[in-house]
């Protein structure tokens, strides 16, 4: 029977910085330190980091890396690049592994010179060679500027094995990974991240559903093998693209993020990038996926962020005066600089930064929108005013969540209903345990950045974050109150179905799905910067309130991401800005429109005047197109706008009615109050256009409701 | 009250369909709910399908193609009871009885099962939904915490014995739900906690799921809430022993397999068709994996799925289950006719009909409780006899033992998958395609007339399903190879997408980005003698619709102006959209048609299509097109015939890239049936694929007599309804396997099917894996 390469597919922690020009190189310990502090994401099964170090000399020798399994293993790559020599390749110096075990994989080292082509060669042939009937032997570093460090355990462990806990390797930029591994055989250190390929060294967090379309790019292009995991590929296209290629590292990121084709009109994703979508097709990514990606070609040293198109795996990116940072949660940040400037990549976009030329792509537009961007000192530090020692203050530092939940119990078992934490590290789960009737009404206020899942299934409690939230805030709650005085990230309310959550700066995607009412229970979500994708998805009731308070005067931009409200059936959405009907909801594709509007001109059904003013148009929804066709050229084209199970949603540019004025003038005024906002700014906030976006409620016989008949369970 | 009240069994009807669930099988269950104890020990071989689990037997135990002689078995001394989670739930059989959510079944049902768990010891998934208060008085439930969180708060969370954290399942893996408004009806409102008549939708994946790390945060999130076990539900499909291995991992504390052919209300036909794996394969896959990580002991393995006795359950658990998972079995113990109707709202046998306050008709609760529990005392009676068999003293005894088990008419590869000698002494494993079966049957037509609006009340809809396994290779006879194809459905480490309320791309590029398709279906290859308005509507279609029409003959001069969305001849002068060369003389004739571009080859699927399809790249034409349909020496079938062609044209490289890269590969025949066919073309390595037949016969064009009742507009109508619903078809598989983009993910991408027991060569040839393996 025929052997299967196993698919590895790991979820992790990812971590990337880059020095800034005129900053100090960066020692490895801050690699360590930030990849530590998310372990939980990991497991002993694996962890790296890739050090890229620019040495001003016109070729500086390589240092190939290579995992043996043996003494066997060994001699053959020793004669295998032995046999490179005489082509022009010379061993400068070797560093053979202590011990050699059969089945057990050391390191073999060799610093050579030789031409890039040769060096390249040497590699590839190399592991061909030692991957006959199973890995023997493989390169898994072979740069003149990257160095990879990688092998089984959690990263503590990892780095002392390669001597990398106090600092000793100074580099322009690092990488740092925590594997949690989908796949069984985890136990081998070539399924360790960071993969490079050349001078390419990339850590990644998903699950990659295009790989088989990319091993087929890979291998019909000569690269032919491959460990079997969807990260290695990766390693391999940027370098494949970049140096074969020739593309430039920006238009290689925005290939592989796989932009859809909506966005392939703007400014990052341009005509450009449809045709080279087109000609090297097979190279995009597509799944969820968070990537980190480091390069240096001897002229500049890049730090690039990628996220899928819907942004399924978290990441953020922090700046501040000689670094900038990429990870997977804000507390790896924060535990480096405390201060750093903080947001958040938007979907299917990209950071690209580099050590010479500064942010190439910041990620996203509105970074200013983000609390965390703008250093707020007052919020990230506890009170000073007040005696800092009391029975109801809890010192977070270094508590694990069970930990942290149980101080926070027993202080209220002592009957308070006032909890102040301070120091607070990136615990998850926080007040999960605490929903006892006997607690409602309790606050709990949080001093740092909590992690992920805050407030879940809360009944009644009110949670104040004096910080950033992390993902997954109120799921699933009933009642009480979460108010964020930074931003928050993704899914935030998720299935939120009584009480409210006020975020004074901004959200990431997926705010507010599933927000549903029940009888008296009406939830609230109030948003004081922007909101991403998704926003609503999903929503059955209650209210949704995306303000852009902190925005210029002159701000076009809309406050929110593409596919707002889709799948709606209930509630309403006020968003502070225009926002194009194209935008809301999940309309077809541009392309399809405009195919069936000049078929129906083709048809005769649209005169040459109509068809022509028609296309014309900005935006091709189904109401503008309900507006401006003739009645029965729209109810042939209504077919590819409306489906049996999916209502239109209507969406209106313009002020609060009478009745939503009322309803937003209660809910803002707690919302202003709670954040100590100014009576004018609120004036000027609740008289403002405001985007409307509910499921439209039909009225003629046009549209196809939900017969009664069918139940999809 | 209700008006009258059902306790009795209703006439099973006859039915032509095929179905796993079949009289016999329907037979025996109602025979053990009647009597409470054991009725035979063996599967007798009228109730046996094609599927693997059916060719694997207990050796020495002297099957004789019968029930078993019970005669002085009447008692058996063998100790039934197992253990889950780690020890912390003990069970004094090995059932689980299903997760089927109040909404989805209408309430009887609901609380008969979940009391006949009380009475006998066993336990009840609850589904999601919230529970009904009867239900919520039970002991012995777990409750359900799945992507919509309907009806769950802490209160609920923390009743019952355990927590199902729900994934997927298995008849729609990577597929959420949709209770319409109109069945949201008070009841369901007060258990959901949503207003009455609003639809109630689930998400297809948990929003804060998107992997195994986040998997692990909510198992953490809800065990710190409520220190109750948590199980973990999901879809079996491609990657379930990764899955398997890394819930252990995170804390989880059992798996609940959910093969194919399980039970639903209601599921796209493509999906439950299409996607997923049979239980036995994922048993085996599963335990090996996990033994292998060292994480099974303690660990709970549920298998679900087809689970229709107690020798299924017997070899599921001696392939490596701790407990067999029984849904559609009980349903059946309590009247379930299988009529499929259950996503219609009126089930005959008032199981899942709509749920009312005050319904006319009820089934007797006291009646289902009593069909219950006397099912589970007969099914547990005949599995201690068959422990009695095995000479086993406990449940225990039997786990993992795959050395009692043997195959008959296993091929080598499925063998050594379940782990399992194959003895097959003769090699005679089931032959690849039925020949002998009708290949556009009722069935078949029924759902492509469906979907074009010919039938039915769907147009542009994927076609809906419920309770039941029909569907090839196991229960109806393969007709394609495809049949034994599956493809993915993402579980855990990726995201589901949401096909009717998120973005699926489905828009694919020809001729190297001159066409844009808007689906990957195009129209073809059609005769210039079809009944000319025939042609017309084909012709505005491609036109309306952004597809091509590929038309073996000149289109009327009418239609000049929808010449860019046609295909003709490479002889015929007029403009088009693109020209079609053939015959063995091409390449002398190539010259010819100079300046006639797009310009493609049409070959016969053969052994010679991949070197012909390399010349034609190297000659600088567009692509090629597979044609299925024309005989010749060394014919091949369609499927081998694409996939050899894409990875010939892969390996051939100028300027550094493969040929492949701006060539199209066109698959079409006449046999090209649903969009699944479409969908595994594609990711056998073809860029669009064209249907003819199946569009014909879904307007309803049959025969020639069938034209002179339509008209063109309503054939062009129901024309465009069909590519509507295959292009949303075509998105629930891609969204199900976590695919975004058809152009750039799906095309070649192998990586995404699974061979379910396939004859080894043939596999090998499409360059699949097969299923629980790699």
């Amino acid at each position: 029977m025929e052997e299967f390469t196993p698919v590895v597919k790991d979820g992790c922690g990812v971590f990337g910085v880059l020095r800034k020009e005129g900053a100090e190189r960066i020692g490895n310990s801050v690699a360590l330190k930030a990849i530590e502090c998310v372990r939980y994401r990991g497991s002993s099964l694996g962890a790296g980091f890739a050090a890229f170090t620019n040495r001003e000399e016109p070729r500086p020798p390589a240092r190939i890396k290579v995992f043996v399994d043996g003494k066997e293993s060994l001699q053959e790559v020793r004669d295998h690049l032995s046999e490179y020599s005489k082509r022009g390749l010379r061993m400068l110096s070797e560093s053979l592994p202590d011990s050699t075990t059969k089945g057990v994989f050391t390191v073999y080292e060799v610093l050579v010179d030789s031409p890039d082509e040769l060096l390249f060669e040497a590699t590839n042939t190399l592991n061909v060679l030692m991957s006959k009937e199973g890995i023997r032997a493989r390169v898994y570093s072979s740069g003149r500027y990257v160095n990879v460090y990688k092998d089984v355990g959690y990263p503590r462990e990892v780095a002392k094995k390669c001597n990398l806990v106090e600092d000793r390797v100074f580099a322009d930029a690092w990488l740092a990974h925590t594997r949690q591994p989908t796949n069984s055989p985890g136990r081998y250190p070539i399924w360790s991240h960071p993969f490079s390929s050349v001078e390419f060294a990339i850590v990644h967090n998903g699950d990659i559903s295009s790989y088989g379309a990319n091993m087929e790019f890979l291998k019909s292009v000569g690269i032919t093998k491959h460990v079997g995991t969807d990260s290695e590929v990766v390693a391999q296209l940027l370098d494949h693209l970049v140096r074969v290629r020739r593309l430039s590292v920006r238009d290689v990121a925005a290939l592989l993020s796989n932009p859809y084709e909506r966005r392939l009109d703007g400014a990052i994703h341009g005509a450009r990038i449809r045709e080279l979508i087109i000609r090297l097709r097979g190279a995009q990514l597509d799944g969820p996926f968070t990537i980190v990606a480091g390069y240096c070609d001897g002229q500049d040293t890049y730090l690039l962020g990628l996220t899928d198109r819907s942004k399924f795996r978290p990441i953020v990116v922090g700046e501040d005066d000689g670094r900038y940072f990429v990870a997977s949660e804000e507390g790896q940040i924060r535990t480096l600089s405390p201060e750093a400037r903080v947001w958040t990549i938007e979907p299917g976009m990209f950071f690209l930064a580099s050590l010479k030329r500064g942010i190439i792509e910041p990620g996203r537009r509105d970074r200013e929108l983000f609390m965390g961007y703008s250093v707020r000192r007052d919020l990230d530090r506890f009170p000073q005013d007040r005696p800092f020692f009391a029975h109801n203050v809890i010192d977070a530092k270094g508590l694990s969540y069970a930990a942290l939940n149980e101080s926070i119990l027993q202080v209220m078992a002592d009957g308070r209903r006032e909890v102040k934490v301070t120091n607070v590290q990136g615990q998850r789960y926080i007040g999960v345990n605490l929903q006892k009737p006997e607690f409602l009404g309790a606050r709990i206020l949080l001093y740092g950045y909590p992690g992920n899942c805050l407030a879940n299934f809360n009944s009644g409690l009110q949670f104040i974050v004096y910080g950033n939230a992390a993902d997954d805030v109120g799921d699933a709650m009933h009642a009480g109150r979460v108010i964020v005085h930074g931003d928050a990230r993704d899914v935030l309310g998720q299935a939120l179905q009584g009480g409210d959550i006020f975020v004074r700066g901004s959200v990431g995607n997926r705010a507010g799905i599933q927000m549903r009412e029940y009888r008296e229970r009406k939830p609230c979500m109030i948003v004081g910067g922007r909101a991403d994708d998704y926003l609503g998805e999903y929503m059955a009731g209650g209210t949704i309130a995306i303000l852009g308070l902190n925005r210029r005067r002159n701000h076009e931009g809309s406050l929110a991401g593409r596919f707002a409200g889709t799948g709606m059936v209930g509630g309403k959405i006020f968003i502070r800005s225009m926002v194009r009907d194209d935008e809301v909801g999940l309309p077809p594709p541009r392309e399809d429109v405009l195919n069936y509007l000049y078929s129906l001109h083709l048809d005769g059904m649209l005169g040459a005047e109509e068809y022509k003013s028609v296309i014309g148009q900005e935006t091709l929804d189904y109401f503008a197109l309900k507006k401006r066709l003739p009645s029965i050229a729209f109810s042939k084209i209504e077919r590819i706008f409306s489906g049996k199970y999916v209502k239109p949603i209507s969406s209106d540019y313009r002020e609060l009615d009478s009745d939503e004025y009322r309803l937003m003038e209660s809910r803002l005024t707690d919302y202003f109050e709670t954040f100590g906002l100014t009576k004018r700014l609120f004036e000027e906030v609740i008289t403002s256009k405001f985007t409307v976006i509910a499921p439209y409620e039909s009225t003629g016989p046009e549209i196809h409701r939900a017969e009664s008949q069918v139940v999809e369970e | 009250m209700a008006s009258s009240v059902i306790s009795e069994f209703s006439r099973i009807p006859t039915s032509r369909q095929s179905e796993f669930w079949n009289v016999p099988k329907i037979q025996h269950l109602r025979r053990l709910a009647e009597t409470g104890s054991a009725v035979r020990l063996w599967t007798p071989l009228e109730e046996l399908t094609r599927r693997p689990l059916d060719r694997v037997r207990f050796t020495g135990v002297g099957y004789d193609g019968k029930g078993g002689d019970l005669s002085g078995y009447a008692y058996s001394n063998a100790n039934s009871a197992v253990d889950l989670a780690y020890g912390r739930i003990s069970l004094t059989s090995p059932l689980y009885l299903g997760d089927m959510s109040y909404g989805a079944l209408s309430g009887v049902a609901n609380i008969a099962i979940a009391r006949a768990a009380d009475v006998t010891g066993v336990i009840a998934g609850t589904g999601e939904g919230g529970l009904h208060p009867d239900v919520a008085k039970c002991k012995r439930i777990t409750v359900q915490w799945a992507s919509a969180r309907f009806g769950v708060d802490l209160k609920v969370l923390n009743t019952g014995m355990a927590i199902v954290l729900k994934i997927g399942q298995g008849a729609k893996p990577g597929m959420g739900g949709h209770l319409p408004g109109t069945k949201v009806t008070e009841p369901i409102s007060l258990t959901r906690r949503i207003p009455v008549g609003r639809d109630a939708i689930s998400p297809a994946p948990h929003h804060d799921i998107y992997s195994i790390e986040d998997l692990g945060q909510r198992i953490w999130a809800l065990k710190e809430a409520t220190g109750k076990p948590v199980f973990v539900k999901i879809g079996v499909t491609n990657y379930v022993s990764y899955i398997a291995s890394g819930v252990a991992r995170m804390g989880g504390d059992g798996i609940i397999l959910d093969a194919s052919g399980a039970g639903t209300g209601a599921a796209p036909s493509v999906v439950k068709d299409n996607v997923g794996l049979p239980i036995e394969i994922a048993v085996a896959a599963v335990d090996r994996a996990l033994r292998i990580e060292n994480l099974r002991e303690g660990f709970s393995v549920i298998a679900a799925g087809r689970v229709s006795n107690a020798e299924d359950a017997a070899k599921l658990m001696a392939l490596g289950a701790d407990c067999a998972s029984i849904g559609t079995a009980c349903l059946i113990c309590m009247g379930c006719l299988m009529v499929h109707k259950c996503h219609m709202g009126f089930c005959p046998t008032l199981l899942t009909n709509k749920t009312e306050r005050d319904p006319k008709r009820l089934l007797s609760p006291e009646k289902a409780t009593e069909w219950m529990v006397n099912l589970i005392r007969g099914w547990t009676e005949e599995f201690r006899l068959i422990l009695d068999r095995l000479d086993l003293k406990t449940s225990k005894d039997l786990v993992g033992r795959k050395d009692l088990l043997q195959g008959f008419n296993l091929n080598g590869e499925t063998a050594e998958i379940l782990g399992v000698k194959a003895g097959n002494p003769r090699g005679s494993p089931t032959p690849l395609l039925d020949a002998e079966s009708a290949f556009w049957t009722d069935e078949l037509k029924q759902r492509l007339q469906e979907m074009a609006g010919t039938v039915g009340r769907a147009p542009r809809e994927a076609v809906i399903s419920s309770m039941g396994s029909v569907g090839p290779p196991f229960v109806d006879a393969p007709t394609r190879i495809a049949d034994w194809i599956v493809s993915d459905g993402a579980q855990v480490t990726r995201p589901s997408i949401d096909p009717y309320r998120e973005e699926i791309e489905t828009a694919c590029y020809l001729a190297r980005g001159k066409i844009r398709l808007s689906t990957p279906v195009i129209l073809g290859p059609f005769r210039e003698e079809m009944p000319p308005k025939l042609i017309r509507a084909l012709v505005r279609t491609a036109s309306s619709m952004g597809t091509i029409l590929y038309l073996e003959g000149r289109p009327p001069r009418e239609l000049e102006k929808y010449a860019r969305r046609i295909f003709v001849p490479g002889g015929i002068d007029d403009p088009a959209g693109g020209y079609v060369i053939a015959g063995d003389d091409w390449k002398e004739r190539v010259h010819l048609q100079a300046g006639k571009r797009p310009l493609y080859l049409r070959l016969e699927c053969s052994e010679s299509s991949p070197t012909s399809a390399v010349d034609a790249a190297l000659l600088d034409l567009d692509g090629v097109i597979l044609d299925e349909d024309r005989d010749c020496a060394g014919r091949l079938e369609l499927e081998v015939a694409t996939s050899e062609v894409d990875a010939a044209l892969r390996k051939v490289l100028r300027e550094g890239l493969p040929l492949r890269t701006n060539f199209d590969v066109i698959a079409m025949g006449e046999r090209v049936r649903l969009s699944s066919d479409v969908f595994k073309l594609c990711a056998l390595g073809a860029d669009a694929v064209g249907i003819s037949t199946a569009a014909t016969l879904a307007v309803g064009y049959e025969k020639e007599e069938d034209a002179s009742s339509l008209d063109e507009e309503q054939i062009k109508d129901r024309l465009e309804n069909l590519i509507l619903a295959t292009g949303r078809e075509i998105k629930l598989l891609a969204g199900a396997a976590g695919v975004s983009s058809l152009f750039t993910t799906l095309v070649g991408n192998r990586e995404l099917l699974r061979a379910v027991d396939m004859e080894p060569a043939v596999r090998r040839r499409l360059r699949i894996k097969p299923a629980g393996l790699g």
